[in-house]
């Protein structure tokens, strides 16, 4: 059965009574159910028989809520999906692999400082992004390249030094 | 043997003479002292000189607007301190040294 915390999100969802449209998601990623409701009052009616009858069928124990979207506005509460992450910071988490080490992590969050406090700013989020990718390009380029030139001519390197 | 440096060493070098800093703040710093550095290029200079034993680090805390990742921070070494200082020396004594010249 869906947890406590789940259900209590749902009650304040219902209680709420706003137009909106809500994205269940049961069990693992890929092997279950997503669920589109629309309307509180469906909710209500529906919800509860509805996906116990899913959940004793395919034998899953877990629900999610993906996505709340106002249908007027069309803005998400990302408050109410307990996702608390933006996606720049998730497509920073799946390409945090290309980088070394010993840079990772402090480069990441100093990364993801940076968009978070562009965000606070309310900055577009194609600036954002540009920011992000230069920052990017510019660590892969000395973790690479300056690696390479060090390595193949070590003395090219100490003529930078005063 | 003295360590050469470069003029970013110094300023990132006395950037974290006074304070302990981490990536961003030294970025801060030296961006308001009117030198445009990228955190890619920080990074590499930070690690250098902690391998010539000029700073050195440690892990700070996390927090969420760093999405759970920790800051490093950075503090000058006495060895830094005294390779500051005797780079401020070659400075201001220009000409000194090997090449002073006597008629």
């Amino acid at each position: 059965m869906p947890d406590q915390i789940f259900l209590d999100k749902l009650d304040r969802l219902i209680n709420a009574g706003q137009d909106m449209k809500i994205a269940l998601h049961t069990g693992v990623k890929s092997k279950g159910v997503v669920i589109r409701i629309f309307a509180p009052l469906l909710v209500e009616l529906l919800f509860f028989p509805f996906i116990s009858m899913l959940l004793m069928l395919h034998g899953l124990t877990t629900v999610y809520l993906l996505k709340v979207r106002e249908l007027k506005s069309g803005k998400e509460d990302s408050s109410i999906t307990g996702s608390r992450e933006s996606k720049i910071f998730r497509l920073l988490r799946s390409i945090r692999f290309f980088f070394p080490k010993k840079y990772r992590e402090e480069w990441l969050g100093d990364l993801m400082e940076i968009v978070s406090m562009m965000e606070a700013e309310h900055q577009p989020k194609w600036l954002i992004y540009t920011v992000v990718f230069g920052h990017f390009c510019i660590v892969v380029y000395h973790a690479s390249l300056f690696k390479l030139g060090e390595f193949f001519s070590p003395a090219d390197a100490s003529k930078k030094r005063i | 043997m003295m360590t050469a440096l470069t003029i970013n060493d110094l300023k990132i070098l006395s950037s974290v003479s006074t304070n302990h800093q981490y990536g961003l703040e030294i970025l801060t710093d030296l961006q308001e002292s009117g030198t445009p550095l990228l955190l890619g290029s920080l990074y590499h200079v930070l690690h250098r000189l902690e391998r010539e034993g000029l700073v050195e680090s440690y892990w700070g805390e996390a927090s969420p607007e760093r999405g759970g990742h920790r800051r490093r921070y950075y503090k000058i070494t006495a060895q830094g301190s005294l390779a500051v200082s005797a780079q401020q020396m070659s400075f201001s004594t220009p000409w000194s040294g090997s090449f002073a010249y006597s008629f």
